[in-house]
């Protein structure tokens, strides 16, 4: 029991386990993580990519040695806080002593000076020179013939270690309570309603006990370019089949219903939704240009030959993908298209794509009419993200601490002063010495400033 | 003019201000102590006039923001607070040493900015993750942070230097410390700041992220790395009051900590990918 707490709180164990945390962090912010096998295999030999599979490195900080190491982390802190302890409650109830030869000898800060002579008034003075720069003053002794004092202040400033450390164990354990929420992901189209998230990390969904319908999704872009300003969605929270809470987001502005944060994370187009609006015209030339409206997915009969029209599919901005698949390069409608369908009495005749940039492209005039892709109008989907983090008050209160503590680490000191007046061959010694845990540059200065006033106050 | 007409001034402003600095060498007395400390304060006037102007200038466009927002702003921002913060110290420790170590860094940072083709100096519109006030308190913490570290870094440089030349008795003019004494302090003085300041930064971060993206953490190789150099000056912290390291041993973790900046700052950027590649 002995050695596993000494163990625990060893300088050793911390730097040990600093290093390692360090070096394995950079290891994971060089190797790429949670990326699929093929971005691997790309960049590393297969025997690499073996190794660093063994090890986790892929994935590494959710790897079970990286948290044992942060654990074990945590657990060295608490324990070496924990040992300090006794140590310091000894120093914050210590009563000081009178100041002897030996206790002045040790003080890096130390003046003397003679007094002719020393009398009630003097001493007042003198306490009330010291207590003007340290606030809380203890006098030892005091006859006619000698005196001295010790003063202090910020003693409390001494648990800055305390507060800073328990700020760093809260921040870690925040992070281990944050592991009882989950994040998510969820599509909403339009005008749709959605209660289902797929989480982060899993194949699982989870099913909320609230709904989130999308009134609106939009895109705004900065005048005259193509960069985007803002996405914007409109949202309505559903709850027990009323409407409760309606709120517009956008990337920096999220929304909190019962504990789950919804922030707007991506969108497009939701590829089975919205309408083509398409021009068909007789190949022949004779005849009226028609237009009509139709859904992806659906067909329509075009005059009475027999013939069918429908739409297989529409992409924002078309373009071939490797294997000279048809993709969307982007969710912008930079290149519009749709694939159409044209069929004779039930069969497929043939399947193309037409643009809306390019309305003479690709032979858009084969067979008896000639179709134009004029608009389509596309249902979007906004993508959401959810989270639901208990932990992260503690979080935030850890790092309030944190900040606290360092604050008190860098400006403020516990600053300690000794005086005393002892007859010395018929004349009085005043000694001023003292000392500080801190900012020994700014509390030289004070105690330089002190002592000009004692030696002026000797004079009067 | 326009500002970038103001920040080529001070560029070159501040090239003369480093001369005049390392002349400070040779001609040490208080009226071209003076002389230097007034050029210091000219060249950040103009630089403030500068970063001023750019702001407004973006207003002008439409986009509206702080000059914070890609790599010549960031580097354009960061020396101002060098500088800022090198007066700071140099007033606070009456002195006028570190500046030699200082200056270079910042007229380096000045010149890539305005000379490298690497760098853009267009004013561009904020992409929509990063319009939130948040961007200037966790850029302007953590920029202050690295700025207090390179003073803290001069600072290191100077001590081994006179550490080596073994002077320890010399007096430093308005200081009644000796001048290494002194420079230890501005040292643990200026990590210490930065520390507190990095920390702040990083935990503003972490709420604008919270904020942004639902998660406050995510080890993105930025956050990784500035995470690593808290540490590295934590370790000089403890070093420093808890082991009462002083002297040569705790000015080279400062440098290894300025290095860890270093990195933090321009080789996540250019070495390594991940969520603050737009700066």
């Amino acid at each position: 029991m002995k050695s596993v707490w000494s163990f625990l709180i060893s300088l050793k164990l911390t730097i040990f386990t600093l290093i390692i945390i360090c070096i394995a962090s950079i290891f994971g912010t060089v190797i790429p993580q949670k990326e699929l096998p093929a971005v691997y295999l790309r960049a590393y030999k297969p025997s690499t990519y073996e190794l660093i599979r063994l090890l986790n490195l892929d994935n590494m900080y959710e790897s079970w040695w990286f948290l044992s190491l942060l654990t074990l982390f945590t657990l060295n802190l608490i324990c070496c806080t924990i040992n300090r302890v006794p140590g310091f409650l000894r120093l914050m109830t210590r009563a000081e002593k009178e100041p002897d030869d030996q206790l002045m000898r040790t003080l890096p800060l130390k003046k003397t000076l003679r007094l002719k002579a020393f009398d009630e008034a003097t001493r007042n003075l003198l306490t009330r020179s010291v207590h003007k720069h340290l606030k809380n003053s203890t006098a030892f002794q005091s006859t006619p013939e000698s005196f001295s004092l010790f003063a202090e202040s910020g003693k409390y400033t001494r648990t800055s270690f305390y507060i800073t450390h328990l700020g760093i164990v809260l921040i870690l354990i925040g992070g281990i309570v944050g592991n009882l929420g989950y994040q998510g992901y969820m599509q909403v189209v339009e005008g749709k309603t959605n209660d289902t998230i797929q989480l982060r990390g899993s194949t699982q969904q989870k099913v909320l006990d609230f709904a989130i319908r999308c009134d609106d999704f939009e895109v705004t872009f900065y005048e005259g370019s193509q960069r985007p300003k803002a996405f914007t969605s409109r949202l309505t929270i559903i709850d027990g089949g009323s409407e409760v809470k309606q709120k517009s987001i956008v990337v920096n502005d999220p929304l909190t219903y019962k504990g789950v944060t919804i922030y707007q994370s991506s969108y497009g187009y939701a590829p089975d939704q919205g309408q083509a609006v398409l021009e068909v015209v007789p190949a022949s030339g004779a005849g009226q240009a028609k237009r009509y409206t139709i859904g992806v997915g659906d067909r329509l009969p075009l005059g009475d030959e027999g013939y069918e029209l429908a739409v297989r599919r529409f992409v924002p901005d078309f373009s071939m993908g490797q294997s000279g698949e048809v993709v969307s390069r982007s969710q912008e409608p930079k290149n519009p298209a749709v694939q159409i369908a044209l069929i004779k009495d039930g069969a497929p005749l043939e399947e193309k794509w037409i643009f809306a940039n390019y309305p003479d492209f690709h032979g858009a005039q084969k067979g008896p009419y000639k179709f134009t892709f004029l608009n389509f109008s596309a249902r979007e989907y906004t993508g959401l993200q959810l989270t639901r983090d208990p932990g992260v008050w503690v979080v935030w209160a850890g790092c309030f601490l944190l900040c606290l503590g360092c604050y008190l680490l860098c400006f403020s000191s516990h600053k300690r002063l000794w005086l005393s007046v002892a007859p010395k061959n018929g004349e009085y010694l005043l000694t001023l010495a003292g000392t500080s845990n801190k900012n020994m540059v700014s509390f030289t200065k004070t105690f330089e400033r002190l002592y000009l006033e004692l030696k002026q106050a000797a004079k009067a | 003019m326009n500002s970038s007409a103001f920040l080529g001034i001070t560029t070159f402003l501040y090239l003369l201000t480093m001369t005049l600095y390392f002349a400070y060498f040779f001609f040490r007395n208080r009226t071209f102590a003076l002389v230097v400390r007034g050029f210091t304060i000219l060249g950040l006037l103009l630089h403030t006039i500068g970063l001023g102007l750019r702001w407004y200038e973006s207003y002008q466009l439409g986009y509206g923001h702080i000059p914070l927002s890609n790599m010549y702003e960031a580097l354009v921002s960061l020396s101002w607070c060098t500088v800022l913060v090198l007066i700071i110290m140099e007033q606070k420790f009456k002195t006028a040493t570190i500046g030699p170590f200082v200056f270079p860094i910042i007229s380096i940072a000045m010149a890539y900015a305005s000379l490298s083709p690497n760098v853009r100096d267009e004013i561009e519109p904020l992409i929509p993750a990063l319009q939130s006030n948040w961007l200037t308190y966790h850029v302007l913490t953590c920029f202050l942070g690295y700025a207090a570290f390179a003073v803290s870094f001069g600072a290191s440089i100077a001590f081994l230097l006179k550490n080596r030349n073994a002077q320890p008795t010399v007096e430093d003019d308005a200081a009644s410390l000796p001048a290494l004494d002194l420079l230890d302090e501005i040292i643990y003085k200026g990590n210490a700041v930065g520390f507190l300041l990095l920390g702040i930064g990083i935990i503003t971060g972490a709420v604008w992220a919270n904020y942004a993206w639902g998660s406050y953490w995510s080890w993105d190789p930025k956050e990784t790395w500035s995470l690593i150099t808290w540490l590295i000056y934590a370790t000089f912290l403890h070093a420093r009051l808890t082991r009462g390291w002083r002297g040569t041993r705790t000015a080279i973790l400062s440098i290894i900590g300025f290095c860890g900046v270093l990195f933090t700052f321009l080789g996540v950027n250019y070495l390594l990918s991940g969520l603050h590649s737009y700066a």
